[in-house]
């Protein structure tokens, strides 16, 4: 999901839980000393490859692509993958302005926590007793972590109430998309586990039994959790005049009370929000812009010709 | 197998990355301060309401700002963005039908408020992208590693986010390798086979594993042990509080006040 789609409070929240999980993962996997760094490093490589293939999934803000988490934690367990699957997502928030830096939280926990947290221990057993390969396994485990994720980018976004599609329309068109992909990605991660089973036995990592299978519920109760105060926070939060916008208007108030209200909190109300001055504040508005732009341009131009002429090349 | 977009999508990264060795005053800023100033940003332009328009224009001052003092060609950026430009539009393109809300502006009369949200959607994309990769290309994946460990970022994510970039070179170069001697072989059929994903796919994972223990090898016998050790370190000077505190500041007076509309009415007020 993109930048545009998240506010603040939900894109924070969602980074706050992808750190603290990041955080228990790189403590457990040095405490393992677990870490295979070429392998991290070029299935890592990898994923972000596949990523970059993806379809814009029209009116939602989101494109459909494949994730490669469960991949990921089948090679190097869930908490490498986790760790994997943030850096990639980091490196293409980045570079391709891929997602954004707000909207990366919730993409870590869409891509990273449902594959290896939630879906990947369905199949971690059946993985490690070496006979022969769970592929049915592996396909609903892809499917369910695939539909997880739909489902969270569209919690994420109705919580965020930046767009305008309802989130019942949105879960309807999304679900059947990404159970679409949810097939191609167990398909992919089918045909590549069965490449490198006969080949590279040693690339799967024998499993102890999960001890901590209690826990992951907790970090899970724990995100819905988190969502629910994030939905609360932007919605209701008492002197934030976007998130008490948001609510009155979906709550069909008449256009004349939001602004009575909103002059009253915010310290300059927004352009869109005129009664009886919308015209000439509609005007003042296209000067301002058209100042604003002019001032924009000669900063601009002073600035470049200042730096061009201080600082040398390399 | 299309080996273009990945090769093209590498030979991006290259031209960043060369960006990215420029000395100029924004590339010889502390990486902690551009990622903190990028974050600031980011969460300000996010924090309007869906219809705010105007209110967005002042925070263009920015990455306006990193491209003439960072000497980012203009165009290349632009383009870059433009290419990007559909993602954004599938964001919002449904807006003005599903949300017919009139809203007055100035020179168009009275229009649908949806598309009053995705002009809004389309000037915080061009926000967000354009900064985030400016950033990336005044300041270069290395030493954005290293803000990370300085930041607090667990110590492996640092290392992992250095690998993963690296080593996208290493696999891409043996993805073409493989397909170019698929091809050789493969005579008239044209795509890959399902039957050949797997394999094919497998056997790249492999390649480039076996390629990157070797490197790793090498980063051992001279002398890598888990951690990064860079010949620059960062170095906190006076001129990163200034420009900190400058931008801060500015961001939270463009994001409480109208900063156009106020002007418009200040030039409106002179003119009566």
């Amino acid at each position: 999901m993109s930048d545009a789609l998240v506010s603040p409070v939900v894109g924070g929240v969602m980074w706050v839980s992808a750190l603290a999980i990041a955080r228990s993962s790189a403590k457990k996997l040095e405490k393992e000393q677990s870490e295979n760094l070429p392998l991290m490093g070029v299935a890592g490589a990898f994923v972000f490859a596949a990523q970059m293939i993806n379809v814009a999934i029209p009116g939602t803000g989101s494109s459909g692509h494949l994730g490669g988490g469960l991949l990921l934690a089948a090679l190097l367990g869930p908490e490498a993958a986790f760790l994997i699957l943030f850096a990639v997502l980091f490196i293409q928030a980045l570079f391709f302005a891929d997602g954004g830096l707000l909207a990366l939280g919730c993409n870590v926990m869409n891509m990273g926590f449902f594959p290896a947290f939630v879906a990947y221990p369905l199949l971690r057993k059946a993985l490690s007793t070496k006979q022969s390969i769970p592929r049915l396994r592996i396909m609903t485990a892809a499917i369910l972590a695939v539909e997880l994720g739909a489902v969270g980018v569209v919690f994420e976004t109705a919580l965020s109430g930046l767009a305008t599609l309802d989130w019942k329309p949105f879960l309807v068109t999304f679900l059947p998309i990404h159970l679409l992909i949810g097939i191609l990605e167990g398909l992919v991660t089918v045909s590549i586990i069965t490449f490198l089973v006969p080949i590279k036995s040693d690339l799967f990592p024998e499993h102890k039994p999960s001890v901590s299978t209690g826990k992951k519920w907790i970090g899970a109760i724990g995100l819905v959790i988190a969502l629910a105060i994030a939905g609360i926070g932007s919605r209701y939060a008492s002197a934030h005049p976007d998130g008490l916008e948001w609510a009155l208007s979906k709550a069909q108030f008449t256009e004349a009370t939001i602004p009575d209200i909103q002059a009253k909190l915010a310290p300059f109300p927004d352009y869109q929000s005129k009664t009886k001055t919308d015209e000439s504040s509609s005007k003042a508005g296209l000067v301002g812009v058209l100042i604003t732009l002019a001032v924009l341009t000669g900063l601009t131009l002073f600035v470049k010709h200042r730096s061009s002429r201080t600082s040398s090349s390399p | 197998v299309k080996s273009g977009i990945l090769s093209n999508s590498i030979a991006e990264i290259r031209s960043i990355d060369d960006l990215s060795r420029q000395i100029t005053p924004v590339h010889t800023l502390d990486s902690r301060t551009k990622l903190i100033l990028i974050f600031a940003f980011v969460v300000s332009v996010m924090s309007f309401p869906r219809y705010a328009v105007l209110p967005l224009i002042p925070f263009f001052s920015f990455p306006l700002w990193l491209a003439a003092a960072g000497r980012i060609p203009f165009r290349a950026l632009v383009w870059k963005l433009v290419i990007l430009l559909p993602l954004a539009v599938m964001a919002g393109f449904l807006n003005p039908v599903l949300d017919t809300i009139p809203k007055t502006v100035a020179p168009f009369g009275s229009i649908a408020g949806g598309w009053v949200s995705l002009f809004s959607i389309l000037l915080r994309f061009f926000l967000n992208a354009g900064t985030g990769l400016l950033l990336i290309g005044t300041t270069g994946a290395v030493s954005i590693a290293q803000a990370f460990s300085a930041l607090r970022f667990p110590r492996i994510f640092g290392i992992l986010f250095l690998l993963i970039y690296r080593y996208l070179f290493v696999l891409t170069d043996e993805f073409i390798r493989l397909n170019r001697a698929r091809q050789c072989r493969s005579a008239k059929r044209a795509g890959l086979t399902h039957i050949l994903a797997g394999p094919f796919i497998g056997t790249v994972l492999l390649r480039s594993w076996d390629r990157a223990e070797r490197i790793t090898a090498a980063m051992r016998l001279r002398g890598y042990a888990g951690t990064l050790s860079l010949s620059k370190p960062l170095a906190w000077t006076r001129r990163d509080t200034k420009v900190l505190v400058v931008w801060l500041l500015l961001f939270a007076v463009f994001r409480l006040a109208n900063v156009p509309l106020l002007l418009g009415q200040i030039f409106e007020g002179f003119g009566r």
